[in-house]
């Protein structure tokens, strides 16, 4: 059986599919996104977090895929028409976890939050068992990426690609309205044009910049370094018109 | 109207109507009735020289009538015997049959030959003091016809002696009656099932055309908000902590669907005035349709921290298997917090209450000193929670008044208190339930299973109340703990209340029928038990790690400094419980996090959370909103929060009107779904 790194569970939460869900954030992600809310969620091992009361706690649990699918099926047994939730950190980093835990799920609603950093099989096969995947996608610059999110996207844009050819699962975009880096008119004009290439895109989702993540980064031992205005959100330009809908959340 | 409103609310929080208390309800006098007379004459007399120092007030343009002029508690004295309170009496009978009816069965049962003498002096108490209250309803209509309000004149004249033919009526004969009940001496009255007593007339209004919703919604507004008129003399032992709990919702005597557009007002009406009375209960089940449940969750979104949710699928079994009838079962209402009643009975759902986890630290004590086994800790823990089980039962003092307008007391000429009711059992609260398990747990894991605790270091750090051994402190706070639906806590868990029922069911029957209800709420004990050394049942440091003068829980909650998994692991946990045996009541108390309401359909998803409370097969549950920063703010500037409403345990209060120690153990809550 596998085993697996989760840095948090979040019971009931409404944020993250329909209606209330079960989160498994998994611990360990390839990006490092300067607007990161969940820096713990960055290293794939466990870290001792320093908490504002100078307090310490460990943070990252390794869990067995039959004691925590055992967890969440007790879960999803009360939100009937709601379920369970795999995000980050990046679920392709642990996909055979993942895969390990959605083969202990039959008959629950799953939803997975990815931002396509990974294995394209990887992905093909986690969408073949999940009813609904949120692509957080992000910068399309290349240079802009790397800077942004420690990362050049072509690997990320090629998944999604081949998310919308070969898979049959809805998916939607999940866009952070980060000013300065995300919201800008430049990737905007991009992810127009991409748009219009995406065929089975169901919608667009953006959410406003999470106002709390520069707390975080001091349990982490490290500086938050934006290089944007971290205390404000991004705005949705006026020419920005997708064949698909939109909306902007929380 | 809404000009009227807002000075009613205004002048309600300000306190202007204490303007017109200008005397004292002389106590002594009282206990002086009590103390030279049968309680019969005794309730007559006290009554009747409360009401000859009543003053009228009249007030222009409000709809509803009785002001109070004494200040000031009637209660008899405690030597006398127990009061009723924590009971709901049968409004629909008032309304049914007017206090002039209940005077026509008065007179006709005192023709019944062989009468025992004491049915005698009952039935005519009970019409002396119905009279004395129709005589100052007269007294208010004077008032009203001197002061040419003719309106209030006729209103008054005609209700409560006669039964009300309108919505308006029917709310007057109740707030009259209500108010008369409290000069009785009763505290912690509560309304029933208002959605289903007064739909009969709500719908008539509204089919005649003499009313539309908007005007009732107005009327009921100016009801709720006349409801805190004088709750600062009604609270017990703090502001708010005075019952008036409204039941809404559930099922009828037959089983079928009792929602109807009464229940949907009554929870809007609610969240208009935003004031903590009436305390809103709702009762649920798999199928209440969403609209209610949404309507409901505004209340607690706006941070009135209730209504308090009853799974009629979980209580109205276990009522019937401790012995009611279904019928009466499923007509069930709840007391001044929580505890469920049925009609037609005289049970004191609020007796007594136990402290579980003394009982569990004593055994736990005793078997680390005597070197038992777990088994005989467990087995030690029955004997120590009978041992705080009060025994003989309380002795009850009548009262004619109250017993007019419950069940068939006047039928029977027996007073409510005296053999009139049809069950006369009594509730007791089950206190500090985690803290109990928990402590159960770590001993379990630590000491006995793990022996990474030796028995003699436990017992020295008890005793030292941890210091010097913050080591073994921290290994008991990370022991197992409930709400995270952790098997060896659970089983702790339900280990505790089957031993309180157990320990219960030792009780010999109080020669009436009365039997023991067990419960699962705390009250005020959180504090009481914690705080208060002078306590018969203080508890200093316990095996789960708390230190002396920390606090239990509220009721059914993980034990303070706990953050649990999540909402829906503590369904869990507390859905095992064995309801059916523990059945008095006490709710989980749930704190959301003000966060959980910004979203825009948090309502919706919000529904899913009581859905989920249904779907576990818990009892009770109350949800409310803590934004912990706001009331440390309240604490330093109070003036600027002064509508901050609280849960505090089955009632709600103003937060900055709470005793410094109330307003620490809900600052220490935890808040979740953020």
């Amino acid at each position: 059986m596998s085993c697996g790194m989760v840095f948090d569970i979040s019971e009931a939460a409404i944020h993250d599919g329909p209606g209330l869900r079960t989160t498994v954030f998994l611990k360990g992600c390839p990006m490092r996104c300067r607007w990161c809310h969940s820096p713990e969620g960055q290293s794939p091992e466990q870290e001792m977090l320093l908490l504002p009361d100078n307090s310490q706690r460990l943070c990252g649990k390794l869990f067995d895929a039959e004691n925590l699918a055992r967890y969440l099926r007790e879960c999803a047994a009360l939100t009937p028409d709601g379920g369970i939730t795999f995000s980050g950190g990046e679920v392709l980093m642990q996909s055979g976890f993942v895969l390990d835990l959605l083969s202990r799920l039959d008959g629950i609603h799953i939803t997975v939050e990815t931002s396509g950093a990974g294995k394209c099989q990887d992905l093909l096969d986690i969408a073949e068992k999940c009813q609904l995947i949120y692509f957080g996608l992000k910068i399309i610059d290349p240079a802009d990426a790397l800077h942004f999110t420690g990362m050049s996207p072509e690997v990320i844009l090629e998944n999604l690609f081949a998310l919308d050819r070969c898979s049959q699962t809805r998916y939607i975009l999940r866009i952070p309205l980060i000013p300065g880096a995300i919201a800008t008119e430049k990737n905007f004009k991009a992810l127009m044009e991409l748009c219009f290439k995406l065929k089975r895109l169901h919608s667009i989702e953006f959410l406003r910049a999470n106002k709390l993540a520069p707390a975080k980064y001091a349990s982490c031992r490290r500086k938050f370094a934006p290089e944007f205005a971290a205390c404000r959100t991004g705005e949705v330009p006026d020419f920005f018109a997708p064949p698909q809908p939109f909306s902007i959340l929380f | 109207m809404d000009n009227l409103i807002s000075t009613m609310y205004e002048q309600t929080r300000n306190g202007f109507y204490r303007n017109y208390r200008k005397g004292m309800i002389p106590a002594e006098t009282i206990a002086g009735f009590y103390h030279t007379m049968s309680p019969y004459q005794a309730a007559v007399n006290a009554l009747k020289m409360i009401l000859e120092q009543e003053t009228p007030v009249i007030i222009e343009g409000e709809h509803f009538h009785f002001t109070r002029t004494l200040a000031g508690k009637a209660i008899p004295p405690a030597d006398a015997g127990r009061r009723v309170e924590n009971l709901t009496p049968d409004w629909e009978i008032l309304l049914r049959d007017g206090i002039n009816g209940r005077l026509e069965v008065i007179r006709k049962k005192l023709e019944t030959p062989d009468l025992e003498p004491e049915s005698i002096e009952f039935l005519r108490a009970s019409g002396e003091m119905l009279s004395a209250v129709c005589d100052f309803a007269g007294k208010y209509a004077d008032a009203a016809e001197r002061s040419g309000n003719t309106r209030a004149a006729g209103l008054l004249r005609k209700v409560p002696a006669m039964p009300p033919e309108n919505m308006h009526e029917a709310l007057q004969s109740i707030y009259f009656v209500f108010s008369m009940l409290h000069l009785t001496g009763c505290t912690l009255l509560g309304f029933g099932r208002m959605d289903q007593y007064l739909y009969p007339f709500y719908r008539q209004d509204i089919d005649s055309g003499t009313l539309t919703r908007q005007e009732a919604a107005e009327l009921l507004e100016e009801f709720f908000i006349m409801l805190n008129r004088e709750n600062d003399i009604y609270g017990m032992l703090q502001r708010g902590d005075d019952g008036e709990s409204l039941m809404l919702g559930g099922c009828k005597s037959d089983g079928s669907d009792a929602i109807n557009d009464l229940t949907l007002l009554l929870l809007e009406v609610s969240e208009k005035t935003a004031m903590i009375n009436p305390k809103i209960n709702l009762r649920v089940n798999s199928s209440t349709p969403e609209n209610i449940l949404q309507a409901a969750l505004k209340l607690a979104k706006r941070g009135l921290g209730f209504p308090q949710y009853c799974n009629d699928e979980v209580v109205i079994p276990a009522l019937v298997k401790f012995g009611y009838p279904l019928e009466a079962a499923r007509d069930y209402t709840v007391a001044a917090c929580w505890e469920f009643v049925v009609k037609d009975g005289r049970d004191i759902p609020n007796c007594a209450s136990v402290n579980l986890a003394l009982a569990a630290d004593q055994a736990i004590r005793s078997a680390l000193r005597e070197k038992q086994s777990f088994r005989q800790l467990l087995e030690n823990i029955r004997c120590a929670i009978r041992q705080q089980i009060p025994h003989p039962f309380p002795v009850l003092l009548p009262n004619p008044l109250f017993s007019a307008f419950s069940g068939k007391c006047l039928e029977r000429g027996k007073d409510i208190h005296r053999g009139g009711g049809t069950h006369y059992h009594y509730g007791i609260h089950g206190c500090a339930s985690s803290t109990a398990a928990d402590s159960l747990a770590a001993v379990k894991k630590l000491v006995y299973d793990e022996k990474s605790i030796a028995p003699e270091t436990l017992l020295a750090a008890l005793e030292n109340n941890f210091d010097g051994f913050a080591e073994v402190q921290m290994q008991l706070k990370n022991a197992p703990k409930t709400g995270n639906n952790d098997p060896l806590s659970n089983e702790m868990l339900n280990f505790i209340f089957t031993a309180f029922a157990d320990a219960v069911d030792e009780v010999p029957p109080d020669g009436r029928g009365g039997r023991i209800r067990p419960g699962t709420g705390a009250a005020q004990n959180y504090v009481m038990m914690t705080r208060h050394p002078d306590h018969p049942y203080y508890l200093r440091a316990t095996a789960d790690g708390r230190k002396e003068g920390e606090f239990f829980s509220s009721s059914l909650s993980p034990a303070p400094g706990v953050r649990a998994n999540g909402i829906l692991s503590i369904f869990h946990t507390y859905g095992k419980l064995p309801y059916d045996r523990v059945c008095n009541g006490g709710p989980i108390t749930l704190e959301l996090s003000p966060a959980y309401f910004r979203n825009g359909d948090a309502l919706a998803r919000g529904t899913r959370i009581i859905r989920a409370f249904v779907l576990a097969g818990c009892q009770q549950l109350q949800m409310n909103v803590l934004d912990r920063e706001k009331l440390i703010d309240a604490r330093k500037n109070p003036d600027q929060h002064r509508d901050l409403v609280v849960r505090v345990w089955g009632w709600s209060g103003y937060f900055t009107e709470l005793d410094k120690e109330f307003q620490d153990q809900i600052i220490g809550r935890e808040a979740y779904g953020a």
